[in-house]
């Protein structure tokens, strides 16, 4: 696994909400964590903010797309 | 029929052939609308003027439910996905509701709800092809041999368009419920006569067409939904409803719909700005923002001007018992231009709107005089539903002129220029060590010490009633908290600085997108 899966995976075991059964490693890597319940709104901003700080990715954040970038290879995919 | 259902019907048919409405970019226009409401009346059409409640996410059937009720003199009553069961179910016990309009995203959620109510209800959804058959029959199986039934509106004769009931001014259009101090949410009934006279003054202000693009980015729950629903079907421009991931960053939402009327809290705009979304010339097509349902910082205005500069920004001000939005003031981002504590001033009443401020024994203060803000006119709600005492706590007849009164619990003076200047809630200005302390002052210093506009000031503790200090919340992770601390003993008095201040990576924010004080003290409790 690369670096950017790594950092990604560790933030969003950081965020993610408490009281949640979900494991990380079992979740389609494709679908939108928040609408599954693994991340609220909030969490999954602060996820992008740290990774922004944590990545050397020359990302704009003015580009995310909710469709597109809430799932796990979503995230990966931008911050890459 | 009311003037409001008048002047819509006459919309609906005028602008037949344009867009009404766009959910997640599908398109339908008034023509389709007044049709696939006929569905519903096939239905539902022997019973009328009943109270209906309308569960969806964000989607078509939900704003079908809402043009239905309107077109047929019903009462519609949002319930949330998002709520807690329990809060919807109270929602439509205490509102008698015996008739749900439901999509079939949310049956899970209707099914729980529903399951302890022991009398009959009426469930309706619809399909014009999608859901699909399956997903119908699977729903159909749900609800057999249960007290409950389920009907599909499905739409027949593409030509056929829906024909008014009769209304009046009195009609109640919708009923909201918001939180009540005993755990009961109180329901307030807005009537046709209440909406009518707010979409009159409202647009006698900005002047809206049938060239406007809508957003929609509250839930139905909260009132100010209903103002980007009732002005762009009453001018015949077209709703623009994002699904609910997209309001996390909607940039690519505004293009997409190329918004013209951009309507939220101020504290969407905050989230937009951590988000970077709010990077200069980012939004030309937005003519209109408008914000309301929290005080709107001036710095967040000035940076919302750069990003969105073609835009007239209006901070709106109003509770939900007087329809939306009540007084108005346009933001003006010049260098003379002061702001109390840092927040925009909510301005003057719009349209019929009268407004006074009084004391505490409820006489008529003059102007310059700071008390609570209390408000007249055809846009105030006839009272609570069934709830007798806090009619009396809330409304008053001004004895001199026999004029009805609604008692908002905002605290504001009158300033002759910039009109009412919010100064906090009744509630939020407390004692401590027998000092009067506004925690909207307080929030004000911490704002610009702390560069961001979401802070939050807390009373706390409270001992036997008595509140011991204050505590604040910052969301900036830049920050040094005793750099923070140094700054307030500069810039406040002993009593007015934070005992704790508490760093957080984000603001928690209610079902409304306000900032959540509940919350922020149940984490103080829970960090005790």
């Amino acid at each position: 696994m690369t670096n950017i899966n790594n950092i990604v995976l560790d933030a969003i075991k950081r965020a993610q909400q408490t009281g949640t059964d979900f494991d990380i490693n079992t979740v389609d890597q494709d679908v939108s964590l928040i609408e599954i319940g693994v991340l609220d709104s909030l969490a999954f901003v602060n996820i992008v903010l740290e990774l922004e700080g944590l990545t050397n990715a020359s990302v704009s954040l003015a580009d995310i797309d909710p469709f597109e970038h809430t799932s796990l290879n979503g995230l990966i995919s931008f911050f890459s | 029929m009311s003037f409001l259902q008048d002047a819509l019907y006459n919309s609906f048919i005028r602008h037949k052939d344009l867009q009404a409405l766009s959910v997640h970019n599908t398109k339908y226009s008034y023509q389709e609308i007044l049709n696939y409401a006929c569905a519903f009346d096939s239905i539902l059409g022997n019973q009328t003027l009943d109270r209906i409640a309308i569960l969806g996410d964000r989607s078509l059937t939900s704003y079908l439910g809402v043009a239905y009720s309107l077109l047929s003199g019903s009462t519609f009553v949002p319930i949330n996905p998002t709520f807690p069961i329990e809060q919807n179910r109270k929602i439509i016990q205490l509102s008698d509701a015996k008739t749900i309009i439901f999509d079939i995203a949310s049956l899970q959620t209707i099914k729980s709800i529903i399951s302890d109510i022991e009398t009959p209800l009426k469930l309706l959804t619809f399909s014009n092809g999608n859901p699909r058959n399956r997903e119908i029959n699977d729903a159909i199986k749900e609800f057999e041999g249960t007290i409950h039934t389920l009907h599909i509106a499905k739409p027949q004769n593409k030509k056929e368009v829906f024909q008014p009931n009769e209304t009046s001014e009195e009609t109640e259009l919708y009923i909201l419920f918001t939180s009540g101090t005993t755990g009961t949410p109180k329901g307030v009934p807005i009537t046709h006569g209440n909406i009518g006279s707010y979409l009159t003054g409202i647009n006698e202000t900005l002047k809206l067409s049938k060239n406007d693009r809508f957003s929609q980015t509250f839930d139905l729950t909260f009132d100010l939904s209903m103002h980007d629903i009732f002005l762009s079907w009453f001018v015949g421009g077209c709703l623009c409803v994002p699904a609910r991931l997209e309001m996390l960053a909607p940039k690519r939402y505004i293009e997409r719909e190329q918004i013209t009327v951009w309507f939220s809290v101020p504290s969407a705009a905050v989230m937009m700005k951590q988000m970077k979304q709010l990077e200069p010339n980012s939004y030309p097509t937005i003519q209109h923002s408008l914000f309301c349902g929290e005080a709107l910082p001036a710095n967040l205005a000035s940076t919302w001007q750069t990003a969105a500069p073609n835009s007239k920004i209006t901070n709106l001000y109003g509770p939900t018992e007087a329809t939306i939005a009540f007084t108005y003031h346009e933001f003006k981002d010049t260098p003379e231009t002061t702001h109390i504590n840092g927040i925009v001033a909510i301005g003057k009443p719009f349209g019929d709107n009268k407004a006074i401020i009084c004391n505490d024994n409820l006489d008529v203060l003059p102007i310059g005089e700071e008390g609570e803000l209390c408000l007249s006119g055809k846009q105030i709600t006839p009272g609570y539903l069934n709830n007798k005492q806090q009619n009396s706590e809330c409304f008053f007849i001004e004895e001199k002129t026999g004029i009805k009164w609604y008692r908002t619990g905002d605290r504001v003076y009158y300033d002759k220029e910039d009109g009412y200047i919010y100064m906090g809630r009744m509630d939020h200005q407390i004692k401590i060590l027998g000092y009067r302390v506004e925690l909207i002052e307080i929030e004000n210093v911490l704002r610009n010490i702390s560069d961001t506009e979401h802070v939050a000031a807390i009373p706390w503790p409270i001992s036997n009633g008595l509140i011991q200090g204050i505590v604040a919340f910052i969301v900036n992770p830049n920050i040094d908290i005793n750099v923070i601390k140094e700054q307030c003993k500069l810039e406040l008095a002993h009593y007015k600085r934070p005992s704790s201040i508490y760093k957080l990576d984000a603001m928690p924010l209610n079902s409304n997108g306000k900032i959540d004080r509940n919350k922020l003290k149940q984490h103080l409790i829970e960090s005790k």
